[in-house]
């Protein structure tokens, strides 16, 4: 009886060194909401200086990036906002916005916004679970769980702001340079609340972390 | 790998001969990140196991093996500059390291209450990492030398079994990239003897 009473003691000692070992061992990402996978991405010219320019000409649609064959399924919902919320960033900056360029002359800058979207799919593999309490074994053993593979599939929308220096046109290339731009990627299927929460906070931080645009 | 198997089939060899007892030793290890590896993941750890098993080669030392699992996670809203280009996003740092060692220990004498020793444990790490920013994924993986000096307690109990506690400071050293992974554990659990 002492062999046995041993057996369990070590046995359920087991089972709960066990049971808090592989307690998420491997754990999930620690992001719950589709605005935590918001990536906001800018890049400048390091040649160029920002504070010399002053007037600049927002392009008054935005591109829907899309695939040669493919239909146009982003929404044009949040056109407006996006495109308002660039320009209420430039003004901050002290940039001039030109909206109608007949007699003025060209505009130091040109800003053009694009979005594209693109699906995403593979595959993820749910770890098992080892051990653990289970009523029917003996005390101290579990089942294997091996685990599972799921297909996943998910959509990412982007928002693309490029910023060109009119000035600088290369007539025989038939080129603007652009001197910044930022890509904002994030999950979409959100709520249309969160979704133009996201989009006025993203822009605004691709604003925030160049602080070498203004003037 | 090779030399590993080598040395392990000699200790093992040994051990055949000389083993007087054994016990199979399993914990639950807390980690706490230092140095290099601080920098990256800090705070403790709270996910860990290690199985081990000790062959007695004399009244007061044995050798024997250890396994661990430590998982490090962290995550971070950060922006990050390279060069002309910034990223701004959570990021998502997360190391699984897995140290398998051999290990040397020597026990001193010790009451009917506590037996403390101290061991010194040597082998590979396999690490690990995964850097998660938004939906974008940087994988690496790397096998590293690695030492792990430890000292230790085991309760011996009335059930027979031995609580065993231990702490070991866990070494891997860099593998050419900057990649050294250092790390403070706090293993608790328990030890059955003549397992094997």
């Amino acid at each position: 009886m002492k062999f046995l009473k041993n057996y369990y003691s070590g046995a359920a000692l087991l089972s709960v060194i066990t049971a808090l070992s592989f307690w998420s061992c491997y754990p999930d990402s620690g992001l719950t909401s589709v605005a935590d996978h918001d990536v906001i991405i800018t890049q400048y010219d390091p040649d160029t200086d920002y504070s010399t320019f002053q007037t600049y000409f927002l392009v008054d649609s935005i591109e829907h990036i899309v695939p040669e064959g493919e239909e146009d399924n982003i929404t044009r919902e949040f056109d407006q906002q996006i495109l308002d919320r660039v320009a209420k960033n430039m003004t901050d900056l002290n940039y001039q916005r030109i909206t109608d360029t007949t007699g003025v002359g060209l505009p130091d800058l040109a800003i053009k916004v694009s979005v594209t979207t693109t699906k995403w799919q593979g595959w993820s593999w749910y770890p098992g679970w080892w051990g653990g309490w289970w009523g029917g074994y003996p005390p101290g053993w579990g089942p294997w769980w091996p685990g599972y593979v799921v297909p996943t599939e998910f959509t990412t929308g982007s928002v693309l702001i490029d910023m060109l220096d009119l000035g600088a046109y290369i007539p025989e290339a038939e080129v603007v340079p652009v001197i910044w731009v930022a890509g904002i990627d994030g999950l979409l299927g959100d709520s249309r609340s969160n979704t133009v929460y996201r989009l006025d906070r993203n822009i605004d931080q691709s604003f925030n972390q160049s602080p070498y645009l203004g003037r | 790998m090779k030399y590993i198997t080598i040395i392990l089939l000699i200790i093992m060899s040994s051990v055949a001969v000389q083993a007087q007892s054994s016990f199979f030793g399993m914990t639950y290890d807390v980690s706490i990140p230092t140095g290099e590896t601080e920098k990256l993941i800090s705070g403790v750890q709270w996910r860990g196991m290690g199985l081990e098993g000790r062959w007695y080669t004399g009244k007061n030392t044995s050798l024997g093996f250890a396994w661990d699992w430590n998982v490090f996670q962290e995550t971070v809203l950060t922006t990050v500059d390279f060069e002309n280009i910034t990223v701004t996003g959570n990021q998502v740092r997360n190391i699984n390291a897995f140290p398998f060692l051999m290990t040397a220990t020597y026990y001193f004498k010790g009451g009917s209450v506590v037996q403390p020793y101290v061991g010194l444990g040597g082998g590979v790490y396999f690490v690990k990492k995964r850097l998660n920013i938004g939906i974008y994924s940087l994988d690496e993986d790397t096998w590293q030398w690695g030492l792990a000096p430890e000292v230790g307690f085991l309760f011996p109990m009335d059930l027979g079994f031995n609580i065993l506690l231990k702490l070991r400071y866990n070494y891997a050293f860099d593998a050419g990239k900057g990649d050294e992974l250092s790390y403070f554990g706090i293993n608790v659990g328990f030890a059955s003897i003549e397992l094997f």
